[in-house]
């Protein structure tokens, strides 16, 4: 095998390679933009994704408007017939109440909540100055036991099966993510309320040694309905056994 | 000259052909065989050139100098430096440089012909 053969034959062994790699390559990245893969995407692409996620949930807000004002439809039939279903009903208005699908109205304290703004000591994590989900879930805990009927987030009411929860640096709660400030309405006793989270030593005399905690009263406050979809997929109610 | 351009072809066909796909986290790699490959090309052409071809440096050279820059990207991953960097400016610069000595062979040959013309214009034809 002379020289000139050797050349050609390497080279284009090389050459295979790198058609191969290439052509490897092009699909993949071709294909990979689409799939949604974050940690190659620019700025640019993350905010149009963002734009279509929040288009594709105004969309389902709508929908459910839809479905409520049909709901709604349904209520008002009932609502001019006999006393057992105007009793019905009135079980009815309650148990939504508890369960957070009306929205309710009265007096209360509203919590607004957010990271500290000093700066941290030498030597202290920086994260002892930001909020935390057990500094918020403290604090619900409080108005709870203090008899707080009616508690919302940021809007989002807390339901018997809300979570609250770090997610990366915001808050998820009933599935929606929200950010500081924190802003807790709560209706209830509102000097009970209050006393509940001021009391020295107390919660809010804890979270505010590091982060930034405002409490104040309110004849008014509006707590808003659980906007998410109710279906039970393992829980059914057990039959009674006589 | 035909059988790398073959080469080229078969390689394309065969990925296009092979269903699977690269995992992002691994097309880093992929593009520093991609650089590698194209350095020994050029390499292996312009030594051909000066006539110092060698089918072991050119086969040896090609994936040495890969699995070192695979290894390289390995340690950054691991150290958390963008070490590839390093290798993508090794491999470019080579680059550069070898096609610039393709590039100097082919233009020293052109020059040397159209002098060889430009004399023959102004010499005048004895036989005229």
């Amino acid at each position: 095998m002379n020289n000139k053969w050797k050349v050609q034959i390497s080279v284009g062994l090389i050459c295979m390679i790198l058609g191969f790699a290439i052509t490897m390559q092009f699909r993949s990245v071709q294909r990979n933009n689409g799939a949604g893969t974050i940690s190659g995407l620019r700025a640019a692409e993350i905010q149009s994704m963002y734009q279509k996620e929040k288009e594709k949930n105004e969309a389902l807000y709508l929908d459910y408007e839809r479905i409520k004002n049909d709901l709604d439809q349904y209520k008002d039939a009932i609502n001019d017939t006999n006393a057992t279903t105007k009793l019905l009903k009135e079980q009815l208005d309650n148990a939504e109440v508890l369960a957070g699908m009306k929205e309710v109205e009265g007096p209360g304290v509203v919590v607004k909540m957010s990271d500290g703004t000093k700066t941290p000591l030498p030597g202290e994590a920086e994260s002892l100055y930001w909020l935390h989900d057990s500094d918020l879930l403290l604090v619900i805990n409080e108005l709870k036991d203090a008899g707080a009927e009616a508690i919302s987030i940021n809007g989002e009411r807390l339901t018997s099966i809300s979570e609250v929860r770090c997610v990366g640096s915001v808050l998820s709660i009933n599935n929606v993510r929200t950010g500081a400030p924190f802003i807790i309405n709560a209706i209830g006793d509102s000097k009970t309320l209050e006393s509940a989270l001021l009391f020295k030593g107390g919660v809010v005399a804890d979270i505010a040694a590091y982060c930034e905690v405002d409490v104040k009263v309110s004849d008014h406050i509006v707590v808003p309905a659980y906007k998410g979809a109710v279906n039970f997929k393992y829980a059914t109610p057990t039959s009674v056994k006589k | 000259m035909l059988i790398p351009i073959l080469g080229l072809l078969i390689g394309c066909l065969t990925a296009f052909w092979i269903p699977w796909n690269i995992n992002p986290a691994y097309s880093v790699y992929v593009a520093i065989a991609i650089l590698a490959a194209l350095d020994s090309v050029l390499g292996g052409v312009s030594a051909n050139l000066n006539k110092r071809f060698s089918m072991i440096i050119f086969l040896s050279g090609f994936f040495g100098n890969a699995l070192l820059a695979a290894f390289i990207i390995f340690l950054g991953e691991k150290l958390g430096l963008d070490l590839y960097v390093a290798v993508v400016v090794v491999f470019g610069t080579r680059l550069f440089q070898n096609f610039a000595i393709i590039r100097l062979h082919y233009v020293d040959k052109l020059d040397k012909r159209s002098k060889q013309l430009s004399i023959d214009e102004i010499t005048p034809n004895p036989e005229a």
